[in-house]
């Protein structure tokens, strides 16, 4: 959510580790209850195209 | 292969028999990629309880023969001696293995020798092979899940299943459909794909196979949002 959100001090760590996954260095395992909790926010409902870009960037491997 | 000891049962010698019919018919399938290529015809020795196994070809090459009769009693042999995973033989067969294992039974002095030979020598069992085949495929559990990667085969060899390239661990996985879903699953033939059903999982818990019952075709690598494409979409 700090990524997504831009936050402020947070976002550069999420940033530096996926660009390392990006480069091949190391390799992103997560749940599919992730994906649930990025794009169900409770009480924040989140516009139809960017729950479908995060869809996909979670299809990466 | 020979079956000795002073009181054999029927059913205990029915059951050896069949067993082992059964993994020769699958380790032939494996070498040669189709289903009753060879037929194998029994035959009991007079007076003893030697059990011959000949084969007669039908569509397969001679060569298929060899490589099965030695895939069969070396496989025996690795299982026994080495607690090993033999070539061409699949967990179904590994199965039959054990079950032939457990009619032997030295302690009630009726079943002591159990013995796979060829000319090129033999292999002898006894419940050494039942626990290791437990080891080897024992423990298996099943789960509902999901199963990624790229569609390679599609195959009716072995049962109609596709084989997806797992993206994690580039295992192949075989996915077993429905008849009535086959043109969904050739339509995906080659793309990166998500299959949803029952997962059947060894003991180390890497997939091995899947109940499929629903199939997603993914975006290629190239059309996903890239890294820089997502930061702050929620800001």
């Amino acid at each position: 959510m700090a990524f997504f959100n831009k936050e402020a001090g947070r976002h550069e760590q999420c940033q530096s580790v996926l660009y390392a996954a990006e480069r091949g260095e190391l390799r992103i395992i997560t749940s599919a209850l992730t994906l649930t909790e990025v794009i169900k926010i409770k009480g924040k409902p989140i516009p139809s195209d960017a729950e479908d870009k995060i869809r996909a960037f979670f299809e990466h491997d | 292969m020979t079956l000795d000891g002073s009181e054999i049962a029927a059913e205990k010698f029915v059951k050896s028999v069949s067993e082992f019919v059964a993994i020769i018919r699958d380790v032939t399938e494996s070498l040669s990629g189709e289903k009753n290529s060879v037929k194998w015809i029994v035959s009991v020795e007079k007076g003893r309880t030697k059990v011959h196994f000949t084969p007669r070809l039908i569509k397969a090459n001679p060569a298929v023969v060899k490589s099965t009769i030695d895939a069969v009693k070396n496989g025996f042999f690795e299982i026994e001696q080495r607690g090993g995973r033999p070539s061409y033989w699949s967990d179904a067969s590994l199965k039959s293995a054990k079950e032939i294992a457990n009619v032997y039974s030295p302690n009630e002095n009726a079943l002591d020798v159990i013995r796979v030979s060829s000319d090129g020598g033999y292999a002898t069992m006894t419940k050494k092979t039942s626990t290791n085949v437990v080891s080897l495929v024992g423990n298996e559990k099943r789960a509902f899940g999901t199963v990624e990667g790229r569609l390679r085969t599609v195959t009716e060899s072995g049962g109609l299943h596709v084989v997806v390239q797992d993206a994690l661990t580039h295992n192949n996985i075989r996915c077993f459909i429905e008849d009535t879903d086959t043109d969904r699953f050739v339509a995906a033939f080659k793309k990166r794909v998500s299959v949803y059903g029952e997962i059947r999982y060894p003991r180390e818990g890497t997939p091995l196979s899947i109940k499929a019952s629903d199939i997603r075709v993914m975006r290629e690598s190239t059309k996903l949002p890239s890294i820089d494409k997502m930061i702050g979409i929620y800001a």
